[in-house]
């Protein structure tokens, strides 16, 4: 039986179509938002109705709070899903649709606050006995952040207090590196104010998260871990599970760390502990507590459909109890390594100067206003648009993406394509699949990573599954001992990202051979 | 179920911030000077993009159908009124309830055949409970009321149709 009549899906994009997916399985009504800019979007056309909220710009559309929870009530839905960015960690959006009878597919707004904050979040695992990384938080003035940095020890970055995503993150390898990021008045600013603090940094760990869920008796399971170590400019690239490499006594205690992390955080929904781990340390950075880009992962592994346990628990439903795993339920938390392989690979568009364009933090260019008057200005403005579209399939292939051919790619937003993920009775096996699967993939018309994403795996190191998070960094550098073997591209590409994206960025088709 | 409005008013075409290169946008326009036409739609599908040029006293079109749109030709119509310059609308600048007159039973803000000016306020709307007033923002005589009074409308939304009118 569902739990709610009709869901507004406050997302647009892959995300969006996933949640409506299991809301049509279940029989839940749909409601689609969406931009002047995703007109025609298969999200808007998958949905049972649908309403524009606003202009281009996220923070008017899909952040726009009084227009989306407007639409909701107007539109007959009883509960709104989130996605993932735009307001799926916002608190006070999370209060809103309480106070209008509208049930949030996540945790409530106090979780959200506190999952958040990473300073309280720090000390909710120190309380719980989690290790965290050496830190240096509270207002800090430059006397004292030099002072205590050395305690902290370089490298070291400065984070933003909450907000999440790897955004806003700078790196100071060593006191000279402080004192300079100091001279900026924002960041002097930033530290002064308690906005930000020192984090020690990990020099090329393996970044490995936790699924747990949770409901709101507390129980509390974990239900797999998944390696997100490739990653390029802290965006992850490549999720797989059950991370490569890991022993049974690591995995072991990251996942009695989560559960006691999301137990004592008290949130009761679907999320993820994220940890950073390097030899026989494990480290604990950060809750999510939202259905992630990599849950699909997850997904494929264990059988489940994360979104309809995320509903379920939000409607207060328990988590199915140990040994009765139905089609319904959560799983009992089972080792998930008998059951195989998995692996994603998120293909995104490269906009060319706008790599970092992202949907928490849009930085579009303005579009003339709303019944003004449009200049050339407006025409004219760069669109980028799907040509031949060819998606890979076979078995153990699964894509998640809002793509058709001729729909747009508009710039405002996260620029993620598609997501391909494979599954295979072993790593090896879904190595190859995952190539053979990439090797399908077309997309015309649109700049893409997939050149990137096709030397990552077949990088040597990804191969024998031992990678950390400078994976990439290392395949430029041409650093990584017999490489060339798989990669003969990599080899040409000295120095940054800008090589790749040049090459990427070529006219015409650009190639690695 | 079917979304709400799914009327397409060529207004909202051109603010859509669709890019085309320009030469295409020249080729256009090029089309509709060798055919003296005042209005082209190109719909490949997925991208439609609406040029209308201005019926303006510099080239004086005779003929009929110099209001493509046959809907809004009708009433109103100020052809060869040298003032008259095209079509404009005013568009629901939020999601919620709209209002055409300041509370129930009393006169709308405008009527058909009214001439509105930008500023002047044209409706309410109503989101979450929070009334704000839809201010015109263009200057015309209205010849079509699209929003139901008391109906949900998106943003975007069409609310009138006027025949633009070049300032006094």
């Amino acid at each position: 039986m569902s739990p709610f009549g009709t869901m507004l899906v406050a997302n647009r994009g892959e995300i969006a179509l996933r949640v409506m997916r299991t809301c049509q399985e279940k029989g839940i009504g749909t409601v689609a938002v969406y931009s002047r800019a995703d007109e025609g979007s298969l999200h808007v056309q998958q949905a049972d109705r649908a309403c524009c909220v606003g202009e281009a710009g996220a923070r008017d559309s899909y952040m726009n709070v009084a227009n989306i929870v407007c639409a909701a009530l107007e539109l007959g839905a009883d509960a709104v899903h989130p996605g993932y960015g735009f307001l799926a960690e916002d608190a006070r959006f999370a209060e809103i649709c309480s106070a209008h009878g509208l049930s949030f597919i996540g945790p409530s707004a106090d979780a959200l606050l506190l999952a958040g904050d990473k300073c309280r979040m720090r000390k909710v695992a120190v309380g719980c006995g989690v290790p965290v990384l050496p830190a240096a938080s509270g207002p800090l003035s430059r006397p004292e952040a030099l002072r205590k940095a050395r305690d902290v020890g370089y490298p070291l970055v400065l984070k933003p207090r909450c907000g999440g995503g790897g955004r806003g993150i700078r790196l100071a390898a060593d006191e000279d590196g402080l004192r300079g990021l100091l001279e900026e008045r924002e960041v002097r600013a930033s530290l002064e104010s308690g906005r930000s603090f020192l984090e020690h940094c990990l020099e090329r760990p393996r970044h490995i998260e936790v699924q747990v869920l949770a409901d709101r008796e507390g129980d509390t399971r974990a239900i797999g871990l998944r390696d997100c170590s490739v990653q390029r400019r802290r965006q992850k690239m490549i999720e797989e599970a059950p991370p490569p490499r890991l022993d049974r006594a690591m995995e072991g205690r990251l996942v009695d760390d989560a559960v006691c992390l999301s137990r004592a955080s008290g949130f009761s929904t679907a999320g993820t502990v994220e940890f950073l781990v390097k030899g026989d340390d494990y480290f604990f950075i950060e809750l999510n507590p939202r259905i992630q880009v990599e849950h699909t992962v997850t997904e494929v592994l264990t059988g489940l459909d994360l979104v309809w346990e995320q509903i379920r628990l939000a409607s207060g439903s328990a988590l199915e109890r140990p040994g009765r795993r139905g089609a319904t339920g959560a799983a009992t938390g089972s080792r998930e390594r008998d059951c195989g392989h998995a692996i994603q690979a998120r293909i995104s568009a490269e906009h060319p100067g706008l790599s970092i364009c992202n949907s928490q933090h849009p930085s579009p260019p303005p579009l003339p206003p709303a019944g003004g008057k449009v200049g050339m200005g407006g025409v004219l403005r760069g669109r980028t648009e799907v040509g031949e579209l060819r998606l890979p399939g076979g078995p153990g292939v699964r894509v998640d993406t809002h793509l058709r051919q001729g729909c747009p790619v508009p710039h405002f937003y996260d620029p993620l394509l598609a997501k391909v993920i494979v599954w295979a009775p072993n790593r090896a096996e879904a190595l190859i699949r995952l190539r053979r699967a990439l090797g399908e993939t077309h997309i015309g018309g649109v700049e893409t990573n997939l050149p990137m994403l096709e030397a990552l795996l077949g990088s040597a190191a990804f191969e024998e599954g031992c990678y950390h998070t400078g994976l990439l960094e290392e395949l430029e550098e041409g650093g990584c001992p017999g490489e060339k073997a798989h990669s003969p591209a990599a080899m040409d590409l000295p120095g940054a990202h800008a090589a790749i994206e040049c090459r990427v960025l070529e006219k015409g088709k650009a190639q690695w051979a | 179920m079917r979304p709400l409005a799914r009327r397409r008013p060529a207004r909202r075409l051109f603010n859509r911030g669709a890019g085309l290169p320009i030469s295409e946008l020249e080729g256009l326009v090029r089309i509709m000077d060798e055919n003296r036409l005042t209005e082209v739609t190109v719909d490949d599908g997925c991208r439609r993009l609406a040029l209308k040029r201005d019926a303006g006293p510099r080239e004086p079109d005779s003929r009929d159908g110099g209001r493509p749109d046959g809907r809004l030709a009708g009433e109103g119509d100020v052809e060869g009124d040298p003032v008259s310059t095209g079509l404009v609308t005013v568009q629901a600048p939020g999601v919620g309830i709209f209002f055409r007159s300041p509370s129930p039973g009393m006169t709308p803000f405008v009527e058909v055949g009214q001439v509105i000016e930008p500023g002047q306020v044209v409706g309410l709307l109503e989101t979450l409970k929070v009334i704000s007033e839809v201010i015109s923002d263009v200057r015309g005589i209205v010849i079509g009321i699209e929003a139901e009074d008391g109906g949900m409308v998106e943003f975007g939304q069409t609310l009138l149709v006027c025949e633009e009118t070049d300032p006094v």
